[in-house]
């Protein structure tokens, strides 16, 4: 407690600052119980007779391994109230490393692990650590009798990084992108933040047969190229393009998260507003969808047509193309800014109420996912599944609705 | 005071005697452990049932190996639907293939549970035992089976489930040894199968000799294929249907010219997140006409004619 030192005792200026830190290890108890133990709950259903017979098998993939997951927590911070207290300020650093972090990851299925009712194991699969600082600062004022605000605003960095993976292979995968696609998007590597997705590097459209014919090969995609399909990256420079040259193509994890919080009394007025902002984070765009008579996303208008149409979007066909294997075309900047909540009220006057035997009555009109400044070209670019490898991918969640409420409330 | 004083010392003498065991931090799950399971013969056949289910999936194996022939074409929704079975058409497969990986996993899975059974083979007796384990024998060969045709060398593990951990050091086995193993467990699955099950869908004898027999014909055993084939045509309970236009009917399941024959059903299907666990047969609405199912395995038309020909030859013949 430094306010409390001589030199800062009679201040005007800080009221009140506080140096804060603590180091903690926690487990996890979100996990599912019995995972060490291999028991009969997967699903062997068959047909005798013509008629369903219900039989019995094992479950999800026993670890005997398994081990607690271990949060060390260190926390260093800055906590002061400057100004008659009109200021408060926080500021803290973080570093958390997760030992042991529990996940379920693919193995191998000669295990069985692809039984019905039955699933891969949960493993200790690394160390992760998470790193960032958390800053917030709230500003009151009551300018007049009349006028009163109050403002607070935060911000957290996070810097996510995958110090170890205890599987042999050096990462782990998971998510899904496409129908039927053999590669999962994303993985857990070291040095990479966890859930990094994986995959091709673009670099552009083929605008002509020449330069077609001037790039490596990649039939191993799927397809030949042709004009107007996506040209991608011989990363590891083989003369052919596979998916020895997928490389790390986005994370959906934002650097900065911010959040504002403003609420203004005038008069019997009264108003409120929180917005939240993302910034830094990828997200996947993955439901086109390339059947005949499926309605099309409206950048298909900017779709490749003919030489110099444009260097961005393939053309559109129902042939065979490679332009749907999974690539940084559909990574895009999830970066957005909403404003999550808007509110005007009016509150009457209580000695008028008083007479017809009311304490109070306020009217309101709230709205929610007011308004989202993004470059995302889907939806919601809060969508996601929430993974830790395979998060952030938007297989075209339904949006979140904008809502309107006008309410009243009434005290007797 | 004096009493008070021995109420204590009788609360603490009653506690200490009374200290308890650690059974408290014992608990056990609420699904069976699957090391104490096979305690009645019930058991046996519910699990028994488990590696059966796992037959159901090999539809998959079926609508490949056709779209890998030139009688049919991938199909889909577009030239891009499943890349995994467009390849295939294509022959530009390589090793990451969803399809591939998924025959790979569940026949798999099939091998892991006939395991399962055969790992406890002698944990308790019961009059069918013998017929059980041959029933499982034979679903661990025709699970072995396909893999060989698909992948040639393969893990080879009998009588135990891989372990987690485990399946690092599980190398791949020269497929000739696996087709010793599949020999090992048709011959035993002959002796103790009996040549009528009293439920319809379980392997007989009949099904081990065919199963058998064509192990042989894999392995060019011309000899050995020609004699077991022999005895199953000889001996089996098994005719021509009279009509074969009828032969494929779905009237006509399980008829007297059928050895063996995956069940079905058409009251449970599944999701495309676990096509493995439907009791229906998933071909049905991959490979049907478009707007009805999702129109893979298409068949080209040198194949529709021929099979017209073949279809009048057969008629003039009779």
């Amino acid at each position: 407690m430094i306010s409390d030192e001589a030199f800062l005792e009679d201040s005007s200026i800080v009221n009140f600052l506080k140096l804060r830190s603590s180091f903690g290890i926690l487990g996890n108890d979100r996990i599912d119980e019995f995972k060490f133990v291999s028991t009969i709950n997967g699903e062997g259903v068959y047909v005798f007779d013509d008629e369903i017979v219900v039989g019995s098998a094992t479950g999800p993939i026993a670890n005997p391994e398994i081990q607690w997951e271990e949060q060390r927590t260190f926390d260093i911070g800055l906590e002061t109230r400057l100004l008659n207290n009109k200021i408060n300020l926080t500021v803290d650093y973080f570093n958390r490393t997760t030992e042991n972090l529990l996940l379920n990851v693919e193995a191998s299925r000669i295990l069985g692990n692809a039984a019905p009712g039955a699933g891969p194991p949960t493993v200790n699969a690394g160390t992760v650590r998470n790193k960032g600082l958390e800053f917030q600062i709230g500003y009151i004022e009551n300018i007049t009798d009349d006028l009163k605000f109050n403002v607070s605003y935060n911000f957290t960095t996070l810097d996510n990084e995958v110090l170890e993976v205890n599987n042999g292979i050096g990462y782990e995968v998971g998510g899904v992108f496409g129908i039927g696609q053999a590669n999962r998007p994303s993985r857990m590597e070291v040095g990479q933040p966890i859930g990094v997705f994986y995959g091709l590097q673009t670099n552009g459209v083929f605008q002509s047969q020449a330069e077609v014919d001037a790039h490596p090969s990649q039939l191993a995609l799927g397809a030949n190229a042709q004009p107007g399909d996506l040209r991608f990256v011989d990363v590891n420079k083989d003369g052919v393009l596979n998916e020895e040259d997928r490389t790390f193509i986005g994370s959906p994890i934002p650097e900065v998260t911010m959040g504002l919080n403003l609420a203004v009394d005038y008069k019997n007025f009264d108003f409120q507003t929180y917005f939240f902002a993302s910034i830094g984070n990828d997200i996947v765009r993955n439901y086109d969808r390339n059947d005949r008579i499926t309605n099309k996303t409206i950048y298909a208008l900017e779709r490749w047509t003919g030489p110099g149409s444009t260097n961005t979007n393939p053309r559109v066909t129902t042939g065979a193309t490679a332009n749907g294997v999974f690539s940084d075309y559909f990574v895009e900047d999830g970066s957005f800014l909403r404003a999550q909540n808007m509110q005007l009220g009016y509150t009457f006057n209580e000695e008028k109420l008083n007479n017809i035997g009311l304490r109070n009555i306020r009217l309101y009109l709230s709205v929610s996912n007011v308004f989202t400044l993004t470059e995302y070209r889907g939806f919601d670019p809060t969508s996601s599944n929430g993974a830790p490898i395979g998060g952030g991918i938007d297989p075209g969640f339904y949006p979140n609705p904008r809502t309107f409420l006008l309410g009243t409330n009434v005290k007797f | 005071m004096k009493n008070l004083k021995y109420t204590y010392l009788l609360i603490l003498a009653v506690l200490v005697t009374m200290s308890c065991s650690d059974d408290f931090v014992d608990v056990k799950p609420l699904n069976e452990n699957s090391e104490d399971y096979f305690n009645s013969e019930a058991e046996y056949q519910e699990a028994l049932i488990g590696a059966y289910d796992l037959l159901q999936s090999t539809y998959l194996n079926v609508m490949l190996g056709e779209i890998a022939s030139d009688n049919t074409k991938a199909g889909g929704e577009s030239a891009n639907d499943v890349p995994g079975i467009q390849q295939i058409d294509d022959m530009i497969h390589t090793p990451s293939n969803a399809q591939l990986r998924d025959i790979w996993g569940w026949m798999f899975a099939g091998v892991s549970r006939a395991n399962y059974i055969l790992e406890f083979k002698d944990k308790i007796n019961f009059d069918d035992k013998e017929n059980v384990l041959a029933q499982a024998r034979f679903l661990r060969a025709y699970y072995y089976f396909e893999l060989v045709k698909w992948f040639g060398d393969v893990p080879l593990v009998v009588d135990k489930r891989i372990l987690f951990g485990e399946q690092f050091d599980v190398d791949r086995t020269p497929k000739a040894l696996v087709y010793a193993q599949m020999e090992i467990d048709l011959l035993s699955a002959i002796d103790n199968l009996p040549a009528v099950q009293t439920e319809t869908g379980r392997v007989t004898k009949g099904a081990a000799q065919a199963l058998l027999g064509k192990v042989y014909l894999y392995q060019d055993k011309f000899i050995e294929a020609a004699s077991v084939l022999g005895t199953l045509i000889e001996t089996g309970p098994y005719d021509l249907v009279t009509d074969y236009d009828t032969l494929f009917e779905n009237d006509n399941e399980n008829n007297i010219e059928s050895v063996f024959e995956v069940q079905y059903i058409d009251t449970e299907g599944a999701g495309f997140g676990c096509l493995q666990c439907s009791e229906g047969n998933v071909a049905v609405g991959f490979n049907g006409v478009r707007n009805y199912s999702v129109h893979f395995l298409n068949p080209v038309l040198v194949l529709i004619s021929q099979h017209k020909k073949f279809m009048m030859l057969l008629k003039q013949m009779i």
